[in-house]
């Protein structure tokens, strides 16, 4: 619709803005140059001009910058030069393919529907120190809107080489409310050092009865294990939430894959309750929790940088087949808190946690033991390196932001087992110390690369995808 | 005769005052001819964003850094000092004045496609993330709409056009871009209209349902429509961004490496001023055109694309505060901060911006001119920048008057008036915070002339206000071979210009005379070497050279 010229001219008095209208070629104001109308630079405006790199006017012979000094260091860089080159380019070409191909649209074209709500895709892990043995593949189905309400389900199957697992079958259920997960896994080289906070010995003098001896020796065990779980959540108020949980499972126990010290070769592992039986047990369990950690800043989104968690657990096991020990109560908490000490951010986290059983070591099948170790509970120990009735371990960390995606940790895990509570001592604590890198993308965790040693000696790196701060459901840390 | 031996030794192995550069006695080239024909159009560049990103953070920068270039000045810059007419850049408000109704016009020539409606969709657009449409006019004329990131409204479309015209304004070539207001029942489909996200997927339908489902992700402006940037499409035939080193081969034009343009290298200055964090090669753009005059002859020209990230929205959109001040990896605040813990401030985290809204993460406060750094660390001419580059940028960014800034900011059309004031007021600071910054690096001696025998410049530290020191200058005069002839103080001038007393000139053919003016004035570094030569036709001396050691 054209506007009426005396409306434009006013407008055009009123606001400088009116005056982009471009149809209209306004008089200077008082004190403005007189406005020009621009017009496209042709080739005959520019026919005698000369080239450029001849505008420069100079007439004298214009010095190289160059010096003797930088060619003889440029000739004893050149090696090194086509070296770095050809070592990164694997890497560049891996991701100029990403990039020039779409592979990651091609990958949705191929194995997910237009929304991107259902598809496939690779998994993967490596374990440290194995090699390839430490390698696990496998895939993963999603829907991730099933029903509409968003609910999540994932189907996984995986194999590894020889290390964690040598199958492992997961199906994953969640909602706002409540997660159901189930999941079958061949596990050929699970950890085991017997039971309590003993010295490590690398050849023991005679078998080991691990029920009346802490001695700790490294060997391993395989283990099939078949597991159903549903977890809820309920906000009650505020940060206040109500966490039901209830599992059952079902393990087998064998000699380890080969390439490792089998438990057997060590350890009585017959009187252990469900060694030779296996276990078949159900689990219930409530947790309070408090949660009010958060990010502080928009800039510093997936970054908890305050507030507490606080939780307080308690459930009951019992077995289902006979001869699987007795049942018990675990119970526990949790304590974490996080101090904002400066942008990026820079975070000083706290950590407490605690846990026990009622039942004896020999009611109790030893997986189901508290235990300490691992990139999840005490840094700087193997997995479960620890294992007895009651477990505690607290953590110091202080993280601070590298770079956008980046953070640096820097921490101090100390804790230890006690067989009950007339031998809670602050001796012979374990301590674990160490840094690791997070990564995170658009504000989510993606993953932590950690070195952790502790005071005994030995050098663990981890790669997680968990960030170390959350909770894991007790059902399903080990 | 020994002690004066000594002293001619010593002078002799000093370095000589005067420095090698010598000039034409000719007017300066004020324009120079790359518009030769390129008959066949260039191959088209694709821009790989992360291989374009691990290159500069890793590939070419470590690589680079073992090829151990000099420090060199920039090329593609006449004898005195400024940077001619080009498919690259014009001269506007660096060598004459603007009117504001210039500055807003900038390089529109059409009416606003918002006079134009219904607007007919033709597809989505391709790349990135964000929501955007290929339209058509009802004139037939083509555009890219653009809108805002959804939680931060008119942030990227406020910062698109104030740092469109100012670019313009500055002499860089840019798109036709249009603030514009759309509703959904402005929008009709073409028959053909499709959706195309990405160069992997295969075209199909785009439906109304599909429309509407896109739309429905854009925040409203709260008048049931949509604020949007319409970018009008560029004549010619696109072939990509230019390349950060080197030249375009098959380009016969393009004769001076990128890395050593004064255009390339001085925008740094201004992109520092207005925190276009966002540079990168695939936001240049080059086209294959036709001459207007000549449709037989075809050449390329060089534009810069995309401003919604500057004016620290580039900071709130990804939500970090380090766009701008850091590289997204940048290897050496990496190194530090893990040395260090991090127990030191960064420049970043005194960054603070009121909330308003439209207003990104802009500030004054917390600006270092000398420290920018765009998000990418792959652009090569940021990197080979020196001090004299930046001195010309400021020269012409610290034109710009209060009232023309304020002018460029209202089109923006803000809804609210404090971010018109505020984004004004952090222009204005930050212009003058990058000229006390380069004017402190690079003798600020500029516009010199000869008048009535006597040499005349501006001291643009003085003439802009940047400080008001007791100022006074040592004005020494050689021959063309460096031989000094004659040396004197003349006092400021009145508003920064000053004139200086009879001049004592060379005595050859063309009265070839070095002035070095030296300004005496604490903060100040260098001196300036202004080459005078008497006008063969008029008999007149005039400027024909300067040189900033």
């Amino acid at each position: 619709m054209a506007r009426p010229p005396l409306a434009l001219a006013l407008v055009a008095l009123v606001s400088p803005a009116a005056l982009a209208d471009p149809s209209v070629v306004e008089p200077a104001p008082a004190g403005e140059p007189a406005p020009t109308v621009p017009t496209e630079t042709t080739a005959a405006d520019v026919a005698n001009a000369p080239d450029p790199g001849d505008e420069s006017g100079r007439t004298d012979d214009i010095p190289s910058d160059d010096t003797a000094a930088r060619q003889v260091g440029r000739g004893l860089l050149f090696f090194p030069k086509i070296l770095t080159e050809v070592a990164l380019a694997p890497l560049r070409g891996t991701i100029w393919a990403y990039d020039r191909y779409h592979l990651d649209e091609r990958w949705y074209q191929l194995f997910f529907n237009d929304a991107r709500t259902i598809g496939l895709y690779p998994t993967g892990s490596l374990e440290s120190g194995f090699g390839i043995n430490g390698l696990t593949v496998g895939a993963r189905f999603v829907d991730r809107d099933t029903f509409g309400g968003r609910e999540h389900l994932a189907l996984e199957a995986a194999v590894g080489v020889d290390y964690r697992f040598k199958q492992l079958y997961a199906l994953n259920y969640r909602t706002r409310h409540f997660e159901v997960d189930a999941g079958y896994e061949v596990r050929p080289r699970d950890p085991f050092y017997g039971i309590g906070n003993g010295e490590m010995v690398v050849t023991p003098a005679a078998m080991i009865n691990p029920l009346t001896t802490d001695t700790a020796v490294q060997t391993r065990y395989g283990q099939h294990r078949a597991r159903g779980r549903i977890t809820g959540e309920l906000r009650l108020v505020s940060d206040l939430y109500l966490r039901p949980a209830a599992e059952i499972l079902d393990r087998s126990f064998g000699d380890p894959a080969s390439g490792s010290t089998p438990t057997t070769d060590v350890y009585a592992m017959n009187g252990l309750v469900g060694w030779e039986q296996g276990v078949t047990a159900g689990y219930g369990e409530i947790e309070l929790r408090w949660d009010s950690r958060r990010a502080v800043s928009l800039y510093e989104r997936g970054h908890y940088s305050a507030g507490t968690l606080a939780g307080l657990f308690g459930g009951y096991e019992t077995p289902v087949s006979s001869g699987a020990g007795s049942p018990f109560f675990r119970y526990g908490g949790d304590i974490q808190h996080f101090v904002r000490i400066g942008m990026g951010p820079r975070v000083l986290m706290a950590r407490l946690h605690g846990e026990a059983i009622t039942g004896s070591i020999d009611e109790v099948p030893f997986t189901e033991l508290p235990a300490l170790g691992g990139p999840m509970y005490l840094r700087g120990f193997d997995v479960d390196r620890f294992r007895d009735r009651i477990a505690a371990f607290g953590t110091v960390q202080y993280a601070w932001d590298l770079a956008t995606m980046l953070t640096a940790t820097a921490f101090v895990d100390v804790g230890r087992v006690w067989r009950d509570y007339s031998s809670l001592t602050v001796q012979d604590l374990r301590t674990g110390f160490g840094g690791s890198l997070v990564l995170d993308s658009d504000g989510s965790f993606v993953s932590e690369l950690s070195l952790a040693s502790s005071l005994d000696g030995g050098l663990f790196v981890s790669l997680s995808f968990n960030p170390v701060y959350d909770i894991d459901e007790r059902v399903r840390r080990r | 005769m020994k002690r004066s031996l000594l002293i001619m030794l010593a002078a002799c192995s000093a370095a000589p005052r005067v420095p090698q550069a010598r000039f034409a006695n000719a007017p300066a080239v004020t324009v120079v001819n790359d518009r030769n024909d390129v008959p066949s159009k260039p191959s088209v560049r694709l821009f790989l964003e992360d291989v374009y990103q691990f290159d500069g953070l890793v590939t070419r920068r470590w690589v680079r850094g073992m090829e151990l270039h000099p420090r060199s000045r920039a090329l593609g810059v006449n004898a005195l000092d400024e940077v001619p007419d080009s498919t690259w850049f014009t001269n506007r408000i660096g060598s004459r004045d603007l009117s504001i109704a210039e500055i807003l016009k900038g390089p529109n020539q059409l009416d606003s496609p918002e006079h134009h409606k219904p607007w007919t969709v033709k597809s989505t657009k391709m790349g990135g993330a964000e929501v955007g449409f290929l339209v058509v006019d009802s004139r037939g004329e083509k555009f890219l709409l653009k809108f805002d990131t959804p939680g931060v409204p008119e942030q990227e479309t406020g910062a698109h056009v104030i740092t469109q015209r100012l670019l313009w304004a500055c002499g860089y070539n840019v798109p036709e871009d249009y603030l514009v207001h759309i509703r959904s029942d402005e929008l009709v489909l073409a028959p053909d209209a499709y959706v195309r996200d990405s160069e992997a997927d295969s075209p199909r339908p785009l439906t109304r349902a599909e429309l509407e489902r896109r739309l429905a992700r854009i925040e409203s402006d709260g008048h049931g429509g949509f604020r949007a940037i319409a970018s009008h499409y560029l004549s010619g035939k696109p072939i990509g961004g230019h390349p950060a080193e080197g030249v375009r081969e098959d380009d016969p034009n393009d004769r001076i490496a990128h890395e050593r343009r004064r255009d390339l290298r001085g925008l740094y200055a201004i992109a520092a001023w207005l925190d276009h964090a966002d540079i990168m090669e695939g936001n240049f753009l080059d086209m294959w055109m036709t001459d207007p005059a000549d449709p037989r002859r075809h050449y390329v020209k060089h534009y810069l694309i995309d401003f919604g990230k500057s004016l620290g929205v580039m900071a709130t959109t990804a939500a970090d505060p380090r766009r701008g001040y850091e590289y997204w990896v940048d290897w050496a605040q990496l190194g530090w901060s893990l040395v260090t813990a991090g127990a030191y401030e960064r420049q970043w985290e005194q960054r603070r911006a009121p909330e308003i809204r439209g207003v990104g993460l802009y500030d004054a406060a917390s600006f270092e001119p000398g420290h920018f750094r765009p998000t990418s660390a792959g652009y090569i001419p940021f990197t080979t920048a020196d001090r004299f580059d930046a001195f010309w940028a400021t020269k012409i960014l610290i034109r710009f008057t209060r009232e023309q800034l304020h002018a460029v900011v209202e089109a923006a059309q803000y809804t609210d008036p404090r971010a018109t004031a505020y984004i004004t007021d952090t222009l204005v600071a930050r212009q003058r915070a990058t000229a006390a910054y380069w004017f402190a690096r690079v003798n600020p001696l500029d516009r010199f002339s000869v008048e009535h025998g006597t040499l005349c410049f501006d001291d643009l530290a003085l003439r802009y206000g940047i400080t008001n020191q007791p100022t006074s200058y040592q004005v020494t005069s050689f021959d063309r071979d460096g031989t000094q002839l004659a040396t004197g103080r003349v006092a400021t001038g009145f508003a920064g210009h000053t004139c200086t007393g009879a001049l004592t000139i060379a005595s050859d053919r063309d009265a070839y005379t070095i002035l070095e003016v030296k300004t005496l004035r604490p903060e100040v570094a260098g001196s300036t070497m202004v080459h005078l030569a008497r006008d063969r036709a008029s008999g007149e001396l005039r400027v024909i050279g300067i040189w900033r050691p």
